[in-house]
Parts: structure tokens; C-alpha cells; sequence
């Protein structure tokens, strides 16, 4: 779907909020899924059903987390990884729904933690995946989308 | 009097009253943003989760001059906190700014029609917050 407007806006939240870069990638390093890893995750209802996801490391969660809360990075709490995360693809998530038909609603963010998990949406399935390095790290956002009983 | 005298005379009464904000959203990380932002222009800043906490501390506490609110809370929604608040002609004066991803026009539109008096998209930089405080006329003080 829209690859270069969602980058752009992934692009737009790190310089107005965070004040760091972020670089689109094409030869991706995973994010680890045996390590502890965060993602953030907001739902899409109405005219076009589906959810962004956007996971990444320990660090690169510590340093978000960090610049938003006004903390050092190594003072960041558990919650306040979750919660920075949360607010990034919540916002992410608001400026894509404006690229989307019209009318959708926003679900409340989701966050999940831990180590080799993996994060399903009922009935969607992965449209795109877009792999960003910032500040040295991976980050992967994923857009799914549901597919309607009419689209088969 | 002297014109020039009064208004300066005027500048340092304002200077000495600090304008207060109360910062109204269920993401502390955002609260916390938005409370850097204000503080360094020079506001006392309060803070609330989500709407229906803004209500009740509102009823205990000097209505502030601002306040910062965003759409998307549990519990008590941004528009509808915009809508109870300007039921009560006690808040008048009260400025409502909304911060919201919600950049749909006709969803903007709703929040001003409901009594906001500006909005913010997130994400903003700190020069567009200060911008929308000037045209409220809450740019006196800003460094």
C-alpha cells in the first residue's frame, strides 16, 4: 500500500518528536526475536479493516522512550517503554488513517513485550514491511490489512 | 498616563502572574512532552489521564488559562471533555487546544464546532505549539 507516505510519515514523527533520524533500509537487519523486543500495535475499523505494527529492540525502545519522557535512556522504565512506544505508533497510526477510505476509527495502542513472541491480528494478513535503522538500530513497522468476506 | 508607561506597567503584572495549563492525556510519555513544551514557555503546568479526570480535578482546583487536550483517551474521550466543559459557562475563558493524530478536517472541524478554540496535530514541533499559544493570545511570555 502506501510505502513512501508511510515512511514519510514514520520520517516526520522521529524529526518533530524525537529530534533523531531514521533511514528507510532495503537490506534489513531483523529486529531479534530471541532478545527482548517491544511492539506497539494500533487497529484500524470501518472502511478499510487492518493494523500497524512497529517493533523494535531493548535499546532503540530505551532511547525513544529517553527523548520523549526527558530521561537517559538507562533510567527509562519497563512502563515507559511501553507506553512511549504506544504514543509513537499511535501516532503513526493517525496520520496513516488519513491516507485510508473514509470513515475509520483508531483503536486505543497495544503494546507487547518480552522474548520470541509473535504478534497475530485476527484475520489480516501482512501487506507491507518497512525496515528503518535509527540511531544504529532496527525498527520494523508492518501494515496488515483484513480482508473482507467479499475480497475472498 | 503615559501610553507606554501603562503598557509596560501592564507587561510586568502580566510577567508576574504565571499561566497555568493543564495538560489532559492518557499517554505519560506525551504528558510529559507537552509539559517540557509549556514549562519552557513559562507555564505552571497540571496534569490529568483522560477527560474524566481533567472534570474532577478542574472542580477542585483555579481554572487554569489553558488547556491541552487529546482526542484519543479512555474513559472520557477529547470531544467529549470539550463538550462538558463548555456546557458550564464557568470555563468560558479557559482555552481548549486539541492535540490530536485525528487529521481528518471534518474531525477538526467537530472539535471546534464543539467549543475548542484551537488544535494541534501530532506530531508538532514546539515552534507550532508556540504559534497556536500566540493566536490564543497566550504568547506574552514565551521566551
Amino acid at each position: 500500500m502506501y510505502s513512501v507516505e508511510v515512511a514519510d510519515i514514520v520520517n516526520n514523527v522521529w524529526q518533530s518528536l524525537l529530534e533523531f533520524d531514521i533511514t528507510l533500509i532495503d537490506e534489513p537487519e531483523p529486529v531479534s526475536r530471541s532478545q527482548w523486543a517491544l511492539t506497539g500495535c494500533i487497529q484500524i475499523t470501518g472502511a478499510w479493516r487492518g493494523a500497524i505494527t512497529a517493533t523494535c529492540g531493548e535499546s532503540l525502545g530505551r532511547q525513544i522512550a529517553g527523548a520523549m519522557m526527558g530521561l537517559s535512556p538507562e533510567d527509562v522504565t519497563r512502563e515507559d517503554l511501553s507506553d512511549s512506544i504506544g504514543e509513537i505508533i499511535n501516532m503513526v497510526g493517525g496520520n496513516v488513517k488519513a491516507l485510508l477510505p473514509s470513515p475509520c476509527q483508531l483503536s486505543l495502542p497495544s503494546v507487547t513485550s518480552g522474548g520470541q513472541f509473535e504478534l497475530t491480528v485476527s484475520r489480516a494478513e501482512v501487506v507491507d514491511t518497512l525496515h528503518f535503522q535509527s540511531l544504529g538500530f532496527p525498527i520494523v513497522l508492518q501494515v496488515l490489512h483484513e480482508r473482507s468476506a467479499t475480497e475472498g | 498616563m503615559d501610553q507606554s508607561a501603562s503598557n509596560s506597567s501592564e507587561s510586568v503584572q502580566k510577567s508576574k502572574t504565571q499561566l497555568r495549563a493543564l495538560v489532559v492525556d492518557d499517554s505519560r510519555s506525551m504528558r510529559a512532552i507537552l509539559r517540557r513544551a509549556l514549562e519552557q514557555c513559562g507555564f505552571e503546568v497540571l496534569e490529568a489521564v483522560n477527560g474524566r479526570d481533567a472534570v474532577e480535578r478542574l472542580a477542585m482546583m483555579r481554572i487554569p488559562d489553558l488547556a491541552l487536550v487529546d482526542w484519543n483517551m479512555p474513559e472520557m474521550t477529547g470531544i467529549e471533555f470539550v463538550i462538558a466543559i463548555r456546557s458550564d459557562k464557568n470555563y468560558n475563558a479557559m482555552r481548549i487546544v486539541m492535540v490530536t493524530t485525528e487529521t481528518e478536517m471534518e474531525q477538526v472541524e467537530r472539535a471546534l464546532k464543539a467549543g475548542a478554540n484551537e488544535y494541534v496535530m501530532k506530531p508538532f514541533t514546539r515552534e507550532v505549539l508556540v504559534d497556536k499559544l500566540t493566536l490564543l493570545g497566550l504568547g506574552d511570555q514565551l521566551p
